[in-house]
């Protein structure tokens, strides 16, 4: 377990910086354990889905507090989110590692994409004009069909996007929830970060039993990662969140280049 | 509307099973220092190193499995918090809860057992 504090403090800033700009630390740890720490791809994404496990655990006391999880739409939309998963970790032996590189790198994009709108809808206002204490109901979104079927269609391309990549796929939790089922954009977070626990455990299990977790890089990663959601989350009101998250959206803007150039490389 | 709550021991199973990962992830880590400080008292003999090698002998396990039983507990957070969701919503008589919940815990179970 040699090297084990470089890769835990790696694990307590992606986990701060996950907490701190709302869009989780999968999509920082895969790029730096292969980037910083040479670690193989499939290893990466091994580790960063318990890493996305162990964030979903840190969150659940803070949201749990606040009462912003919807519970019964959160465990309807984990269910696509789950069955997308195991597709998902069925497909992980079929593509090859360039691919994943490059769909890394879209995917990479569009967070950063996503970062950068949300710095300006945290400008706005924390819920981007949308009602703060309203509920979409599971009862209310099932009167709208195709919105439903939007919204589970997105969460099922989510948990494949999570488990072929190792990221909590927040992003795209938010999107479904958000725009697709017009849950208001804290509950769609806080609600996201119930999801992502259960998805990343549907394909964790796949990447543990091919032996591709090595707990000399997951342990320590997990502790830090849930040592600084928990700090992170705790300083949420206290630091600039906007300037931190335009900041970190072209850090992963860079990354994105980077992971693309990478698995288009010869 | 209010909003569906998750269950107040769905929470406290979470607690208490990350901090039973954390203490055993950590366990394992310092299993590993220790081991690795037994290595190097082994080529240079230092009297510090020999104390901390008769605590590393005494855990008699390899430092890789507390570290890979702490991941495994954290693998089964979810499946645990799901677990309890769902026999909350059952003694409430909400079986589309319920359901949902039972659907999703055999979907996550499929995964684990995934080969």
């Amino acid at each position: 377990m040699e090297g084990a504090l470089p890769i835990a403090v790696s694990g307590l800033v992606a986990g701060g910086i996950g907490a701190l700009t709302g869009l989780g630390g999968g999509v920082i740890i895969v790029p730096l354990l292969t980037i910083v720490f040479s670690v193989p791809l499939r290893e990466a994404v091994a580790v960063s889905l318990l890493s996305v496990i162990a964030t979903s655990c840190a969150a659940a006391p803070r949201f749990h507090k606040s009462g912003l999880i919807d519970a019964r739409l959160g465990a309807f939309m984990q269910l696509a989110a789950c069955l997308g998963a195991l597709a998902g970790a069925f497909l992980t032996g079929l593509v090859s590692a360039k691919f994943l590189f490059v769909l890394f790198g879209g995917v990479l994009a569009y967070t950063a994409a996503s970062g950068f709108a949300g710095a300006n809808r945290t400008a706005r206002g924390p819920a981007g004009g949308s009602p703060p204490e309203s509920s979409a109901s599971i009862a209310h979104v099932a009167t709208e069909p195709r919105r439903l079927a939007a919204g589970l269609g997105i969460m099922a391309g989510a948990g494949v996007l999570s488990a072929l990549l190792g990221i909590g796929s927040g992003a795209f939790n938010v999107l479904a929830l958000e725009r697709a089922l017009r849950v208001p954009f804290r509950v769609a977070t806080a609600t996201s970060s119930l999801i992502i626990g259960a998805t990343a455990a549907t394909s964790a299990g796949v990447y543990l039993s091919r032996g591709l977790v090595s707990p000399g890089i997951a342990a320590p990663l997990c502790l830090g990662v849930i040592a600084g959601s928990t700090i992170g989350a705790g300083l949420v009101e206290r630091l600039p969140v906007r300037a931190l998250r335009l900041l970190f959206s072209v850090v992963l803007a860079a990354a994105a280049a980077r992971m693309v150039l990478q698995g288009l490389a010869p | 509307l209010s909003r569906p709550r998750e269950p107040g021991a769905a929470l406290t199973a979470v607690r208490t099973l990350t901090w039973l990962a954390v203490a055993l992830m950590l366990a394992g880590l310092a299993t590993a220092s220790l081991q690795q400080a037994e290595r190097l008292e082994a080529r240079s003999g230092p009297l510090l190193g020999l104390i901390v090698s008769d605590a590393a002998r005494a855990a008699r396990m390899h430092p890789d499995a507390l570290a890979n039983v702490g991941l495994l507990v954290l693998l089964a957070v979810p499946l645990v918090r799901t677990a309890v969701t769902a026999l909350a919503a059952s003694r409430r008589a909400d079986w589309t809860m319920t359901l949902i919940n039972a659907l999703v815990l055999l979907v996550v179970t499929a995964g684990i057992f995934q080969q």
